[in-house]
């Protein structure tokens, strides 16, 4: 059953449902308030949150994908995430309606790439039919451009 | 009708009213006033034919006292003739043939008179006779010598009744008047010589034809053609012409003369004669037709009557000799007119002349404001600008002569249109922005509207969610049961387990406890006045925590593997149910009735839920007991599951509370939902009358 399906986390930009998948995301928090992001960092940097202690640089995945940038509804939560195999780079993802699951069969297929989606997602069809674009963390501009964000957040 | 006609024609009707007023007046005054000049000439008339009656009268009166004169001279020569004779004496009848027979023999002279009468003739041309008085043959005289009877005495020979006051020693006058002649005679006693009263001594005067009285009356003419006439009054030959005009009839008896009417008018005067006194006068007005003449005409007469000779005396004129004047002043009265009509005709003329010219220099300034305010009214203010501005040209160059009110109105209409012009633009302007911002309301009310039909909508929902809560209440039971089924498949975990069951039974004792209260907490939250946004806020952030919390838990129990799959499915359902109380707390309920009810029904539902967590908990502790072994691998699920049966808690709370918001709410709506109606229909009505006064507006051309 494990090897079968997975379990994503859902979130949306605009009218499209993105999914993170369950196994790399460690929490899911509510939107707290962050720290004041460091200069120079990309506008989808919305700061960087106490995790714990740890001081972890919080992404806006929606204005990474080029959308407006997330609202503060009730909603709107933080991942706590790594790239798959990268547990050092802990970082928080801030999504709008991240209030759901869904499961995926392990062995589904990419349907048509929409040209309007992100680069770093792949679309898929979830088990209930609706239509998911993962996200692959570990093509996220944050985690590509890993080391100087966190360079700048522990410096912050 | 344009104004120079009303001009014109206000002009020509006062003149023509005057005009005809006049002439009324004047027709209406010329009939007294030919009344008056008619019965003055009437009068006239009356006054001369009386006048002239008089006058005749006088003369007659002068002639007879004249005769009369004559008369008594020819009897006092009688007399003394008688005198100077033998006294008269004896009265027996030997003598009375001699008694001076001498004297009274007939035929003792040429002319066969006596030579007493010729003596008297001599001395008087007078006739004179003397009679012997007698009583044979009853009483009569006889004429002395011829024995002649008296005159007047009958074919008996009875002497006439005057002799009976001779016989008394009195003298007597007796008048012959016949046929305009007139013959005057004396009689005087004659006494003997005893002085009694022995004969009559006669003098006459020759009939008298009065000639020259006649001549004299035939020649007066009364007015024109009018003339005195004389008729016997009384006796056989009454109504008989004495004197006619001309004296054509004379003669002739008018006696059954008539009028037209057939009227016998002779015989009226005469009737009226007799009973005039003296001089006086009486009138008669009848037709009368003289010889040579082709038709009567209307006569007046005056007429008096003169005793002494019995004649009737008139003066007869003709009407129309008189009313010839009245002719004149009737024709007069009729030319008076004519000129009147023709003056007025003049009148009309001169005043509609003037009228027109003065009417167009008045009427053609109105005129052409008329014409500006024309295309005014068709909302050309542009234009109407434009041709005031050519107006005041041409108004300014004519300023000295026409510096009367049409140029004070013109100035007048410069400013109004001026001012209009800014008054419209600003119209249109306003009309623009208060129709954007109608529709802007209008939307907002729209969408207001939506939102609270939306909130309705979703109140039923929440009112069936609350139910559902409940009813999930009892769904999560069996849920347990079923985890609790599972634990006991893998009572290899039930040590694990086993914690979190314990944990899940001190935690559902906690929820028994406080389901039991949520009756008195029912009671006291309808007490409460706090806003409904609170709670549903404290709603929503339950929800989302318990949606995160389940967020979490599914996270864990994905990666807890297998152990996971059937606490997923639990996180799943809580999830579910999560987002479907936050959905709910979206919306809200309009179904009031149902509030009560509901609550009662959550009362009774949290009671069966009680039940039904104490059957759990009795279940969980038997549970406890077989799933010691798998108690430690889900040791590490327990704190969550206990998280999340908190949030149960509190969502059961929170949904006991609901049931009680939702009337309150519910009233909210439909008061919202009523103002919302009516203020979409006043908006309605802003945006017509805005629309109506956009359509009004535009109809001016202000550039």
């Amino acid at each position: 059953m494990r090897q079968q399906r997975q379990l994503w986390l859902t979130f949306g930009i605009g009218e499209r449902l993105f999914g993170l998948c369950a196994e790399h995301v460690l929490e899911v928090i509510p939107f707290v308030t962050l720290r004041a992001p460091p200069a120079g960092m990309p506008d989808w940097m919305r700061g960087v949150a106490d995790y714990h202690g740890t001081l972890l640089p919080v992404a806006d995945l929606s204005r990474m994908a080029g959308a407006p940038p997330a609202c503060d509804f009730l909603s709107t939560r933080i991942f706590i995430v790594h790239p798959p195999d990268q547990p050092e780079k802990m970082a928080g993802l801030l999504a709008e309606r991240a209030t759901d699951t869904q499961w995926v069969a392990a062995k589904a297929r990419p349907v048509a790439t929409d040209n309007d989606l992100p680069a770093w997602t792949t679309s898929l069809t979830s088990d209930t039919g609706i239509p998911l674009a993962l996200v692959h963390l570990e093509q996220l501009p944050l985690f590509v451009d890993w080391n100087p964000i966190r360079k700048g957040v522990s410096g912050s | 009708m344009r104004l120079k006609t009303k001009i014109v024609l206000l002009a020509g009707f006062s003149s023509v009213v005057s005009v005809l007023l006049m002439l009324g007046m004047v027709r209406k005054e010329a009939a007294p006033v030919i009344r008056e000049v008619h019965d003055e000439l009437f009068g006239l008339a009356k006054a001369n034919v009386q006048q002239i009656a008089v006058d005749a009268r006088a003369l007659c009166e002068i002639a007879h006292d004249t005769l009369a004169a004559r008369l008594d001279q020819g009897v006092a020569a009688a007399s003394k003739v008688l005198a100077d004779g033998q006294p008269l004496v004896g009265t027996n009848a030997s003598s009375e043939r001699t008694w001076r027979g001498q004297a009274f023999s007939a035929g003792n002279t040429a002319d066969g008179r006596s030579a007493f009468a010729a003596e008297v003739h001599a001395l008087t041309g007078l006739d004179a006779e003397v009679y012997w008085l007698t009583t044979a043959n009853g009483h009569s005289a006889w004429v002395a010598g011829s024995g002649a009877p008296l005159p007047g005495a009958d074919a008996e020979g009875r002497e006439p009744a005057f002799m009976a006051r001779i016989r008394a020693g009195e003298t007597h006058r007796d008048v012959q008047s016949a046929k305009g002649i007139i013959r005057l005679s004396d009689y005087v006693p004659v006494r003997s010589a005893d002085q009694t009263v022995a004969g009559v001594l006669r003098v006459s005067l020759p009939p008298e034809p009065m000639t020259a009285l006649r001549a004299i009356l035939m020649g007066i003419t009364v007015g024109k053609t009018g003339y005195v006439w004389i008729i016997d009054g009384q006796g056989d030959e009454r109504g008989t012409y004495v004197l006619s005009k001309d004296g054509a009839k004379d003669g002739t008896s008018l006696w059954n003369e008539t009028s037209g009417s057939g009227h016998y008018f002779v015989r009226s005067i005469i009737s009226k004669a007799a009973k005039l006194k003296g001089a006086a006068v009486d009138f008669e007005l009848y037709d009368w037709r003289n010889e040579g003449e082709t038709e009567a005409r209307e006569k007046i007469s005056a007429f008096t009557y003169f005793g002494p000779w019995d004649w009737i005396i008139g003066a007869g004129t003709y009407s129309d000799d008189y009313f010839d004047a009245r002719r004149r002043v009737e024709r007069l009265m009729a030319r008076l007119l004519k000129v009147l009509g023709v003056s007025g005709l003049c009148v009309f003329l001169l005043a509609a002349g003037v009228a027109m010219v003065m009417g167009r220099s008045m009427t053609r300034p109105i005129e052409r404001m008329a014409g500006v305010a024309e295309v005014m009214a068709g909302g050309k203010l542009a234009l109407a600008r434009k041709e005031l501005a050519t107006l005041q040209k041409t108004r300014t160059g004519r300023r000295l002569r026409f510096r009367d009110e049409t140029h004070g109105l013109a100035q007048s209409f410069d400013r109004m249109v001026q001012a209009l012009c800014e008054l419209v633009g600003n119209v249109q302007r306003s009309g623009i922005q208060v129709t954007s911002s109608s529709t802007t309301i209008s939307a907002g009310a729209r969408q207001l509207e939506a939102a609270v039909a939306e909130q309705a909508a979703s109140l039923t929902e929440v009112s069936a969610t609350t139910r559902q809560i409940s009813a999930t209440g009892q769904e999560l039971a069996v849920t347990m049961e079923g985890v609790a089924g599972m634990a006991n498949d893998t009572s290899r975990l039930a040590a694990e387990c086993q914690l979190g069951l314990r944990q899940m039974e001190d935690k559902m004792r906690l929820l028994m406890e406080s389901t039991e209260g949520i009756s008195g907490k029912l009671d006291t939250i309808s007490q409460r006045t706090g806003g409904i946004s609170g709670i549903v806020t404290t709603i929503t952030k339950i929800a989302d925590q318990t949606n995160l919390l389940s967020l979490n838990a599914a996270i864990e129990a994905e990666k807890a593997g297998e152990y996971g799959v059937g606490f997923s499915v639990v996180a799943r359902e809580v999830r579910r149910l999560a987002d479907q109380t936050a959905v709910a707390t979206l919306g809200i309920d309009r179904m009031v009735r149902e509030s009560n009810a509901a609550v009662s029904a959550g009362v009774m539902e949290m009671d069966q839920f009680v039940d039904r967590v104490r059957q759990s908990i009795g279940e969980a502790g038997r549970l406890n007991q077989t799933m010691e072994t798998i108690i430690t691998h889900v040791q590490e699920l327990g704190p969550r599951f206990n998280q999340a049966l908190e949030g149960m808690q509190s969502q059961s709370a929170g949904a006991g509370q609901i049931s009680q918001a939702l009337q309150q709410l519910n009233d909210a709506a439909a008061g919202s939902r009523g103002a919302l109606g009516e203020f979409n229909e006043a908006t309605r009505h802003l945006a017509d009358a805005v629309q109506r006064l956009r359509r009004g507006v535009a109809n001016f051309e202000t550039e």
